[in-house]
């Protein structure tokens, strides 16, 4: 097996780091895998040419788009990212959700460069059509206004939902024509934008400028309007008899119908249109395009040793470079309404064309990314070049510093071509290239990612983490974490003090230090990358002899992972010929608990086993986890262990802060998707253990199954059951031959059928008890009822009213007929004998299943159906023998939507998706839940996590992230607030 | 009216894409008069197109001999028939690529209808054309013969203006140290001060005899570098049109009607046309008047030329009459336009229309 290959290979090389310390007491093997799954073990320090295999894991997401991202900015504070597409639009993304936010049409063409102010509150495009246009960022209450009822009543929001809004504020043009606009820079301090264009120019606009003309009268001077050289063949004429310049603003030329974006005209209700006064223009600021600019501003001139003190006229020095291979230095000052003066130019025959620049303000240095690979970094002090080197052979076109973060990691400059990303350590205060690689002057150059084109990158930091964010040709966008890239002894040893911690501390007398860790390590991040460990675990339990192993370790994993999140009891239930079941127990611990034995005791019910998946059929490996486009693919992710560890984090968040105001009990079962085999067993005879001692437990909660579509949140309160027959009929005969016996004899497969065709006549099962489901007496008469409503209870008939209204494309009638009615299937027939056209089989063998429904008892078909058998039987007066076989049951379940329990999560999963959930059941069985409700004495309640469109048991199984995060909200919501069970 | 039109791309483009597929193809502008104000139905007084060959289509015994033996010349194709009229033009277009292609259309100024009148212009490895007129160039031409070496004089062999003016940039380019007989590739920095030295004669000469304005819209590439410049002896006046443009690809999304796709930052192919060749407004930006542009590998650069015609104010206005008397002003095609590959003239003379 590839996986314990490698956990060995890991294990080795955690030996030099102090694994004594990690090891509880009773040490065993597996716990080498959890140091593995939790990257405790140090890496080789020595760093390599190439890290593209180990950065692949420090992936957090990844988004496909339709188009090229060719720019993007991030806003740490809202947690968002704003791509600039090829295709004329702005991308917002949702960087905790992982969710496309929106996305809105901006400029004609490529949206070439993107900037956002300081204060994350106004973004600035530039485009292919010469404009600048300026977006104020406003946050929008989340609640509608149409819901004022519920909202009202409400204290809470939810904790995922942010709504912004992109609002034009101004467009900016030049009467010159200035091609596409590649750099955008914004200076608050003197609330001015600088632009650098196409043909070379560099200008300046300050936003708050007095416009002059209204926003029609700037229509047709603007790029795609103005007369000056694009008029058509039309006007020409017309045109050319006037002697006044096109420049003029006195001419009026009406601009060209159907042609200009009608959109202008309704934008330019409110936004101020302003055009770059002539004096503000550069041109020729470099002799190329103007790719890059960013700014320096100084605040104390005694303090600052920049450019040997010429420029200590200046507070803002701009620093721009192009196509021409340049960077210059230019002071602004605020004489004249502001005026660029030009100060230093800085160039290198090496380099031939500039696409990127980040300037460091803190040390003063400046990283220019040119073609062919050449990166060099200059003293901003001495103008000195300090490094010169080649990444590749293709042009870098983006490069970025990473941010520093309290010095507990290294900075990093980032650096993509179309070939990938590189990064190359900087050293924390002055820049020193550490030159341990024999290789001449690449120095510390690590290549990241592999034939990964990058367009554009950047780093950000929220909460002190650091991101890189990348996006390419191949119009992807990828997410990863810095920290987790930056393999250094100090992430490690961070790491491993963090967790050794939490390893350790099995006792339930922990210290108010180790909550505070716990709970800053409990984060989204850390949420899917264990989320992901738990997916390499292959636990098929329907196949043993493949899997038990990995069963075993997964069990294991989750025991640990219990210990480490503070839980105070936890262990391993045996299963005789099964996978074990997992138990753990939370205790309340919020100070709002006042009397400790009276808090509300509630078990959720899991499983950690999985269907079987292959790498073939695919499109992604199954058991690795893959982000995507807001996803995550693999097999597990919701069913069953997704939802599973959101359960876990929820009350591991709730317990490491203490505020968990209920008793929280685990029971992770092994072998539910193989009928939880073994299951009511050893929970029969761990009753008491499972219980706390026997203890009451008022609630079950699970989540096992899934929305009706995939927007609409839902709660379950219904299943049906499940008898798996075997009917077999068989004679004492040996197989004949139909040309030597045949109409001699009486064939136990004609035997076989006729018992078939008795089943079930038109839409009913005819066995006896069923009819009374089929008559037709409840609700008759109702006027507006549709054929199979007769079937409700009245108390069912709102809740499919409320379904039928919010989901769209379903048929009711289908849905009672899954829901409310049994079914009886018939999945295979088997005949003994060889395989050929002439053979009378000795035995004749059918595979059904009966789905049976709420308020239907088991024992009682499971009796019917024998003697129903039986008794059609003898009525054939066969000489054959028959036998039915009861192979597997699961007892059908029906949850009390009006229950304290319903209540509370409605609102729960109303608070967090901003609607109210409806009510839905399922035509599939869960075995376990009716069972556990008989043995606990309780009642259970069921909340789906993931849409319909999860694939669940199918090829690329996944869940949505939010459903996931949401999710983990409304289970702490709800576990603190489930009051106690009326009994 | 004269047109033309260079490219310059990473891969080999089809001659067609630039000379007779697109909307406002080289070709099509040749004949579509509408523009024209001196009432000239066409621009019908011959063609040419220069371009590189590329390196696998010579034979391969080459590659191992000396590059001064190396034939990096371009091939030239002239025609006097006007372009739309000239099928072979057509059917070699579409099956020849190159990397480096010069185009001109042409409506004569100066010198009669003859092949050796049509541009571009080549000396070894140096192609050269010209859109524009000096005015009064009778009176300036024996000045330039007198000034230029003998051997560049020799080599003109048609009556134009232009032939003159390559003759001289022949002579600077020597002056300022690159000898055009070698073959080599000039440098970028030497074949520009070349080009605005022989502005800058032309323009002195020019003073002297005349105020009106000259159009000098110059071309010239070593077949690795190209300099183009969009100049006039005005302050006042523009200069004849000039723009270009850049980006990933040139892609053809519609019949007839292409885009420049612009997919990162670094450029694939670099076009710069007397007019554009699409509709797609966005796609191109005119080169400032008295300036010239340089591409360097595929990076273009932007220089001003400096001198008394040089306004530093970039909007001053100029007036375009002049140039569009002369009938060298591009016009930007509207998207309306209804062009298509059926060239009218061929119907009207009542011959064959090539099937597209």
């Amino acid at each position: 097996m590839a996986w314990s290959s490698a956990s060995m290979s890991k294990s080795h090389s955690t030996s030099s780091t102090p694994t004594s310390n990690l090891s509880p007491p009773t040490h065993n093997a597996e716990l080498s895998s959890f140091n593995y799954h939790h990257e405790f073990s140090v890496s080789n320090s020595n760093l390599t040419k190439d890290h593209s295999s180990q950065f692949k894991k420090s992936l957090l997401h990844k988004w496909n788009y339709k188009h090229s991202i060719l720019c993007m900015v991030a806003s740490p504070r809202r947690k968002l990212l704003f791509c600039g597409t090829q295709e004329s639009s702005i991308l917002v993304l949702d960087l905790v959700t992982f969710q496309k936010k929106f996305e809105i049409p901006t400029h004609v063409g490529s949206v070439l460069c993107l900037h956002l102010s300081d204060c994350e509150n106004i973004l600035f495009s530039g485009g292919s059509d010469s404009l600048v246009k300026v977006w104020k960022i406003k946050d929008t209450q989340s609640r509608h206004n149409s819901r004022s009822s519920y909202s009202e009543s409400q204290p809470t929001e939810s904790t995922y939902d942010s709504f912004i809004q992109l609002i034009p504020t101004h467009t900016i043009y030049s009467l010159l024509d200035i091609g596409d606009i590649f750099s955008i820079t914004w200076i608050d301090a003197i609330q001015s934008v600088f632009i650098g264009a196409q043909n070379a120019s560099m200008s300046f606009v300050h936003l708050d400028t007095e416009i002059n003309g209204s926003a029609d009268e700037h229509l047709q001077f603007m790029p795609s309007n103005r007369f000056d050289k694009f008029f058509d063949s039309e006007k020409t004429k017309k045109s050319f008899s006037k002697s006044s310049s096109p420049l003029s603003f006195t001419e009026t030329v009406p601009p060209e119908t159907g042609s200009a974006q009608p959109s202008y005209t309704a934008l330019h209700q409110h936004v101020k249109v302003i055009q770059i006064p002539t004096e503000n223009i550069t041109s020729y600021a470099h002799n190329g395009y103007l790719y890059a600019l960013d700014f320096i501003t100084i605040e104390n001139p005694l303090t600052s040793t920049f450019a040997n003190n010429i420029a200590e006229n200046y507070q803002h020095v701009i620093v721009s470079a192009g196509g021409d291979g340049e960077i210059k230095l230019w002071g602004y000052s605020n004489e004249n309404n502001g005026n660029l003066v030009f100060l230093r130019s800085l160039s290198h025959p090496k380099i031939d064309s500039i696409f990127s620049l980040a300037v460091s303000q803190s040390s003063l240095t400046v990283y220019a990314g040119s073609s062919n690979g050449n990166v060099c970094i200059w003293d901003l002090a001495t103008f000195q070049l300090l490094k010169n080197f080649q990444i590749d052979p293709n042009d870098v076109y983006t490069l970025a510093v990473s941010p520093s973060t309290n010095g507990n990691y290294p900075q990093w400059l980032l650096m993509g071509t179309e070939f990938g990303i590189t990064k190359m350590i900087l050293s924390k205060s002055t820049v020193q290239v550490d030159m341990e690689l024999e290789n001449n002057d690449t120095g510390t150059c690590v290549r990241v990612t592999k034939n990964d084109p990058c367009l554009t990158l950047l780093t950000f930091a929220v909460n002190n983490e650091s991101y890189l964010v990348s996006a390419g040709s191949d119009k992807t966008i990828s997410l990863w974490s810095l920290h987790s890239m930056s393999n250094t002894c100090i992430t490690c040893s961070d790491s491993l003090s963090l967790d050794n911690k939490l390893l350790t501390s099995g006792d339930s007398s922990v210290s108010g230090e180790k909550y505070e860790n716990l709970s800053t390590y409990l984060t989204n991040e850390k949420f899917l990358q264990i989320l992901g460990e738990l997916i390499t675990f292959r636990t098929v339990s329907k196949q043993p002899d493949t899997y038990k192993e990995e069963c075993r370790k997964c069990a294991n994993f989750l025991t640990l992972l219990f210990k480490s999140f503070g839980a105070s009891k936890t262990q391993m239930f045996p299963v005789p010929n099964g996978n074990s079941i997992v138990h753990a127990i939370f205790k309340a611990n919020s100070k709002k608990v006042e009397n400790p034995g009276e808090t509300p005791r509630i078990l959720w019910y899991g499983h950690y086993d999985v269907i079987p998946a292959s790498n073939s059929t695919w499109k992604t490996p199954p058991f690795t986890m893959t982000p995507n486009n807001g996803y995550i693919y693999g097999r597990g992710v919701t069913d069953n262990k997704g939802p599973l560890l959101v359960a876990i984090f929820a009350i591991a968040e709730l317990h490491s802060r203490g505020e968990l105001e209920s008793d929280f009990i685990f029971v992770i079962e092994g072998e539910e998707e193989a009928g939880s085999w073994g299951f009511q067993n050893s929970v029969l005879e761990n009753q008491y253990e499972i219980s706390d001692g026997g203890k009451p437990i008022d609630w079950i909660l699970l989540s096992n199954s899934y929305w009706l579509d995939d927007k609409t949140p839902a709660l379950n309160y219904g299943l049906r059951g499940r008898i798996e027959i075997e009917l077999v009929v068989w004679s004492d005969k040996p197989d004949r031959h139909s040309g030597v016996d045949g109409g001699v004899v009486i064939e136990p497969s004609m035997d076989l059928v006729k018992l078939l065709g008795k089943l079930v006549y038109r839409d009913q099962i005819m066995i006896p008890g069923f009819e009374e489901i089929y008559k037709r007496n409840k609700n008759e008469g109702v006027e507006g009822l549709k054929e199979n409503l007769q079937y409700l209870e009245d108390w069912e008939i709102p809740l499919y009213q409320e379904i039928a209204q919010r989901v769209t494309d379903l048929d009711i009638n289908e849905l009672i007929r899954k829901w409310r009615l049994p079914s009886l299937s018939l999945h295979k027939i088997e005949m003994s004998g060889p395989d050929n056209g002439s053979v009378i089989s000795q035995k004749a063998e059918a595979k059904l299943s009966i789905r049976i429904i709420p308020g239907q008892e088991l024992e009682n078909v499971k009796e019917s159906f024998i003697e129903y058998v039986n008794e059609c039987f003898k009525r054939l007066e066969s000489t054959n023998h028959v036998e039915v076989k009861i192979m597997h049951e699961a007892e059908p379940w029906l949850g009390d939507v009006h229950n304290l329990a319903y209540q509370t999560l409605s609102t729960c999963l109303d608070e967090e998706w901003g609607v109210p959930p409806i009510f839905v059941r399922e035509g599939g069985s869960i075995p376990s839940i009716r069972f556990l409700e008989k043995v606990f004495a309780c009642s259970a309640a069921h909340i789906p996590t993931g849409q319909s469109s999860d694939n669940a048991h199918l090829n690329n199984e996944r869940v949505r992230i939010v459903n996931l995060l949401k999710s983990k909200e409304i289970i702490k919501k709800a576990a603190n607030r489930l009051p106690r069970a009326q009994k | 009216m004269c047109r033309f039109l260079i490219y310059k791309g990473k891969e080999p483009m089809t001659l067609s894409n630039l000379l007779t597929k697109p909307a406002h193809s080289i070709i099509n502008q040749s004949y579509d008069s509408r523009l024209r104000i001196d009432a000239q139905p066409v621009n019908g007084d011959g063609f040419g197109v220069g371009y590189y060959t590329l390196d696998d289509d010579q034979e391969s015994g080459d590659s191992s001999s000396s590059s001064s033996s190396k034939d990096n010349s371009p091939c030239l194709y002239k025609a006097i028939t006007p372009a739309w009229n000239n099928l072979n033009l057509q059917r070699i277009s579409e099956k020849t690529r190159s990397k480096l292609i010069f185009a001109h259309v042409r409506a004569s100024t100066y010198g009669v209808l003859s092949e050796t009148n049509c541009h571009p212009f080549t000396y070894k490895n140096i192609m050269f054309m010209h859109n524009g007129g000096i005015s009064n160039f009778n009176k300036i031409k024996l000045r330039l013969i007198n000034f230029i070496d003998e051997e560049y004089f020799l080599q003109i062999k048609g009556s134009t203006d232009s032939e003159c003016c390559f003759a001289l940039l022949l002579h600077c380019l020597k002056q300022n140290g690159f000898d055009p007989d070698s073959g080599d590739v000039c440098d970028l920095t030497v074949l520009r001060e070349s080009l605005v030295d022989t502005i800058q004669h032309i323009k002195n000469w020019v003073k002297e005899v005349s105020n009106d304005p000259s159009l000098l819209n110059f071309a010239v590439t070593d077949g690795e570098n190209i300099v183009v410049s969009r100049y006039v002896t005005s302050k006042t006046d523009e200069a004849a049109s000039l723009y270009f443009s850049t980006g990933s690809s040139f892609v053809e999304f519609a019949p007839g009607r292409f885009k420049m796709e612009r997919m990162n930052k670094s450029q694939n192919l670099v076009m710069v046309a007397s007019e554009p060749l699409t509709f797609e407004r966005n796609d191109w930006i005119s080169v400032p008047t008295n300036s010239c542009i340089s591409i360097r590998n595929l990076n273009v650069l932007l220089h001003p030329i400096v001198d008394e015609y040089y306004s530093k104010d970039p909007v001053q206005p100029r007036s375009n009459q002049f140039a569009s008397s002369k009938g060298m002003l591009g016009s930007y095609p509207a998207a309306d336009d209804q062009y298509n590959n059926a060239v009218p003239p061929l119907e009207r003379e009542g011959r064959a229309v090539r099937a597209s």
